[in-house]
């Protein structure tokens, strides 16, 4: 097969994203991480839900599959129990993962599904026009809380190191060499893997800016000297850390890196085993006659 | 022997715990080896643990599709099984058999003697606790008590208890044959027989099965070539994913336990989207929580069946009680417009075939499709004949039996998977060579399918409106010729499919007294009426739909044309199938005859009904046996 480059991965569907939004880099990080790995577009599925940052399988070439609000994982868990052979990969927001599609976080984390989920965290509803997210900050403006954010904000790092993922990364739109990497070190992790890319959204969250970024952004594993990434006690500090940025914004950074990797069996090293346990049975007709009258 | 007719009902009532549904399986089973068709009805305490359970088993020589109006013999395990029987043994006065009642005398004595009642005294406690030494053994002591009453046969009824306990060893088998016979040696030294009933003589035993309702949709599934389970647990459908389980898991499959039903139905979507024949088996509240993926299936045209084994709703409702209300959210559930299919089963039999439909015309039509039972259904156990599955050296696989709609075999249908070499003019392309999944031209509106790692025909699907290749687009064209397309394949079924499953019709005449038009479990009970009718000398015309949606309105038509009215019973409140027809057809004058206590129809009310309409010339309204009866009557 000839090498395949970025280009090859992508659709001719163009984005309908805003000018600006960090979700073009995640696109163009994806394909790069791809066109990196060679992976086959014809095996790769990314299945999303809804929001902004769903759509972006559509602008990928491959068997992708737009779902529903927030149900991308179940989906996706479905085409990967069914196709073990497939590389599957959820695009998601913070609202399609973490308010309407919370639910399905823990069941696949601590399953070890070899999925990778990739949330684009914009802190904001941006396809219904501006609503606060689980992830956005005190006071922030949302057109139905227009005396700005009081709901509090979840962690989504905490989350699903807490659930079990076996992999878990904070990245940049901002910052493609960075992401491509870390998306390429996600798909090619052994079990779930969960990248949380902070990725701007200019006609939302006027605060969460590429501005603000360029001078609040630290790396943990280069900065911080966070090397124990197999260490979950560590992880959980650096990702409890984390949230000091919500609390104080403006003195505090925000983390990109890799907070946890670790090796683990995945949901489909145990299924084989049952299935190699339990055996096969060619004949239908076998399974249908253990319901006769037993032979005495 | 085959000549002489018997039809005997037995039912088996105690605590939960003490063997009464094990004893209810042993009957079914040594009415199997005798060569006897057998119903057995089990009704499970609602409690976690202990309370009321009883097994109600209808043995004939005959095929038999219902428990009947009443049972012959009661064997009460304790008191509380007098007691809750009461309301029939006291109406044994007025009818011309007398109900046999064997009892356990350690637990209960009768304070008055009911007409028309026969008592059999037995202290089957005390038998099993003193001589057997062994509780356990009571209800093993009560089959030797029956089996010597009523001269069910021995050998067919030790050949069950042993093929039960041989893997526990032989001497488990001896002690169970020892309570067995001492329960035979206490009737012959104690009681006098003075009741009518008896079994005739065994018969050769015939090629059959036992299956429960549940385990007739799971192993119907696996004939179908099933790759993917989604389960979730709730009641009652929680069954079919336990019977299915091990035989997926050897056929190549699995069963995937879902956090929740939106979960199930949106990971078989997914094992679907990626070339795996998939379903799920859920109950009501299930179908409202799935609603939305429903629709994502008729939008995206991807093949998916669900079982929707019904319990009494509305909200969490009557969990283990028999309903039919789910017709309306099978049917309409889900937001939008889309194709899809209902199937329903009448009988376990049926859910094993229809089992095999539902995944022939979901692969077929990629549409979703409903498969309705019910509760009752789910545990209810059936002696019929074995079916066949061959399995060609060319991947073929054909389903044969006595399939009960009429139709001679099933042939497992495979989804339509683009093959380039099959197009050849590149129909199927676009210009720049863009796999065209959703072509709007084809006349039967169905399109070829491609799975992931075909490099021919990558594309991608969205819930978004979209254009041929699947790209996002609301323009009216495109909406328009899509939503065309997607109907057309409802239409296609009709003309192609539907037939297969309108075969159950029966005319007497072409201007019969009275018609029945009726789905699910109740139409195994409007049958057995629409029979003693026919035997009072009425003209009864019968119709058993296995196919509720879409609707071929002209054969509904047609049909109700040959009777002065028709009855449409169900067990809902609104009338659910009547509605539909009301809508769906020129048919505005139907007799609904409705029940929604939780229980199903018996025959009789069925029949009662059917001469009060016949009587007082009633065409068309909305009636349940109170009307007939003047009070809620509780039937089992």
């Amino acid at each position: 097969m000839a090498v395949l480059t970025a280009k090859d991965y992508r659709s001719e569907v163009e984005p309908t994203w805003c000018a600006g939004c960090g979700d073009f880099g995640v696109l163009n990080a994806t394909a790069r991480a791809l066109a990196e790995l060679q992976k086959d577009p014809a095996k790769v599925v990314g299945v999303s839900g809804i929001g902004c940052s769903s759509r972006l399988p559509l602008f990928l070439k491959g068997y992708n599959a737009h779902t529903l609000h927030g149900r991308a994982i179940t989906f996706a868990i479905g085409v990967k129990v069914a196709r073990p052979d497939l590389d599957v990969i959820v695009f998601t927001g913070d609202g399609d993962m973490f308010s309407i599609g919370s639910g399905h976080n823990p069941h696949v984390a601590r399953r070890n599904l070899d999925i990778t989920i990739i949330m684009m965290d914009n802190k904001v509803y941006g396809l219904t026009k501006n609503q606060i997210s689980p992830t956005s900050r005190d006071g922030q403006y949302g057109s139905l809380t227009p005396y700005g954010n009081i709901d509090g904000h979840i962690n989504p790092i905490m989350y699903m190191l807490t659930f079990g993922a076996t992999y878990v990364a904070q990245t940049y739109a901002g910052n493609l060499k960075h992401m491509t990497k870390i998306i390429k070190e996600a798909i090619s992790h052994k079990g779930l893997s969960f990248v949380n890319i902070i990725s701007p959204c200019p006609t939302f969250n006027k605060f969460d800016s590429y501005k603000y970024y360029k001078n609040h952004l630290i790396d943990i594993n280069e900065d911080l000297g966070h090397n124990e990434i197999d260490n979950f006690n560590k992880a959980m500090e650096m990702a409890i850390h984390w949230d000091d940025n919500y609390r104080d914004p403006n003195n505090t950074k925000a983390h990109i890196g890799v907070y946890y990797k670790v090796e683990k069996p995945t949901y489909h090293d145990r299924v084989k085993e049952v299935q190699e346990r339990l055996g096969r049975e060619d004949s239908i007709q076998n399974l249908i006659n253990v319901c006769k009258p037993k032979a005495i | 022997m085959a000549n002489e007719r018997f039809d005997l009902v037995i039912k088996v009532g105690g605590e939960g715990g003490e063997g009464v549904i094990t004893a209810g399986d042993f009957l079914t089973e040594t009415a199997a080896r005798a060569g006897y068709w057998a119903v057995n009805y089990k009704s499970y305490p609602a409690e976690i643990k202990g309370g009321y359970a009883q097994s109600t088993v209808r043995v004939s020589s005959e095929r038999v599709y219902s428990t009947g109006d009443s049972f012959d013999i009661l064997c009460a395990f304790n008191g509380e099984a007098v007691e809750k029987n009461m309301v029939f043994l006291k109406r044994a006065k007025e009818e011309s058999k007398p109900k046999v009642l064997v009892y356990d005398s350690t637990d209960y004595q009768p304070v008055e003697e009911l007409e028309n009642v026969i008592y059999y005294p037995v202290p089957l406690s005390e038998l099993a606790k003193d001589v057997m030494k062994a509780y356990i053994t009571k209800n093993i002591i009560a089959l030797g008590v029956l089996s010597e009453l009523f001269e069910i046969p021995e050998k067919s009824i030790k050949d069950a208890i042993k093929a039960k306990f041989m893997r526990k060893g032989e001497r488990i088998v001896e002690m169970n044959y020892k309570a067995f016979d001492l329960g035979r040696q206490y009737v012959r030294e104690n009681l006098k027989k003075v009741d009518p009933y008896k079994f005739p003589a065994p018969q050769e035993p015939q090629d059959v099965v036992i299956m429960e309702g549940n385990q007739a949709v799971a192993k119907g599934s696996i004939a179908a070539g099933v790759q993917f389970y989604a389960a979730y647990p709730i009641t009652p459908a929680t069954t079919v994913g336990n019977y299915i389980v091990n035989d997926l898991i050897k056929r190549g499959g699995w069963l995937y336990q879902a956090e929740d039903e939106i979960s199930s139905l949106g990971m078989a979507l997914g094992a679907s989207f990626a070339g795996k024949k998939a379903m799920t088996a859920t109950s009501g509240p299930g179908i409202s929580l799935m609603s939305e993926f429903i629709s994502y299936a008729g939008i995206t045209e991807l093949p998916i069946v669900i079982v929707d084994v019904q319990r009494g709703g509305p909200g969490t409702g009557m969990p283990t009680k028999h309903e039919q209300a789910d017709l309306f959210i099978c049917a309409f559930g889900g937001h939008g417009d889309f194709p899809r299919a209902i199937l329903a089963a009448t009988t376990v039999e049926d859910n094993f075939y229809l089992a095999v439909e539902a995944f022939n015309l979901a692969e077929k039509y990629q549409i979703p499709v409903f498969l309705m039972t019910d509760g009752a259904l789910a545990i209810r156990s059936e002696v019929f004949p074995t079916p066949k599955v061959e399995q060609r050296e060319d991947g073929k696989i054909i389903v044969r039996g006595q399939i009960p709609y009429g139709v001679e075999e099933i042939e497992v249908v495979n989804r339509w998977i683009y093959n380039p070499e099959e197009d050849k003019e590149g129909r199927f392309k676009s210009p720049t060579g863009r796999f065209l999944r959703y072509k709007t031209d084809t006349p039967d509106g169905i399109t070829p399918m491609a799975i992931p790692g075909d490099p021919n025909a990558i594309h991608a699907i969205t819930g978004l409106e979209r254009t041929e290749n699947t790209d996002p687009r609301f323009t009216p064209e495109i909406r328009v010729k899509q939503m065309n397309k997607r109907f057309r394949k409802l239409q296609t079924l009709l003309r192609e499919d539907a037939a297969r499953f309108y075969k159950d019709m029966r005319i007497d005449s072409d201007n019969a007294d009275v018609a029945i038009i009726s789905w699910g479990l109740t139409a195994s009970i409007a049958r057995e009426a629409a029979k003693r009718l026919r035997e009072q000398g009425y003209t009864v015309n019968e119709f058993y739909p296995r196919l509720l949606w879409p609707i071929k309105a002209e054969v509904f038509e047609e049909f109700a044309s040959k009777a002065k009215r028709v009855i449409v019973p169900e067990t809902n409140y609104h009338g659910q199938l009547a509605f539909i027809l009301r809508a769906t057809t020129n048919l505005k004058d139907l007799i609904s005859y409705v029940a929604y206590r939780g229980e199903a129809f018996i025959p009789k009310e069925i029949e009662d009904f059917a001469k009060m309409a016949i009587e007082k010339d009633i065409k068309k309204g909305w009636f349940t046996p109170s009307d007939v009866y003047g009070t809620v009557v509780g039937a089992i």
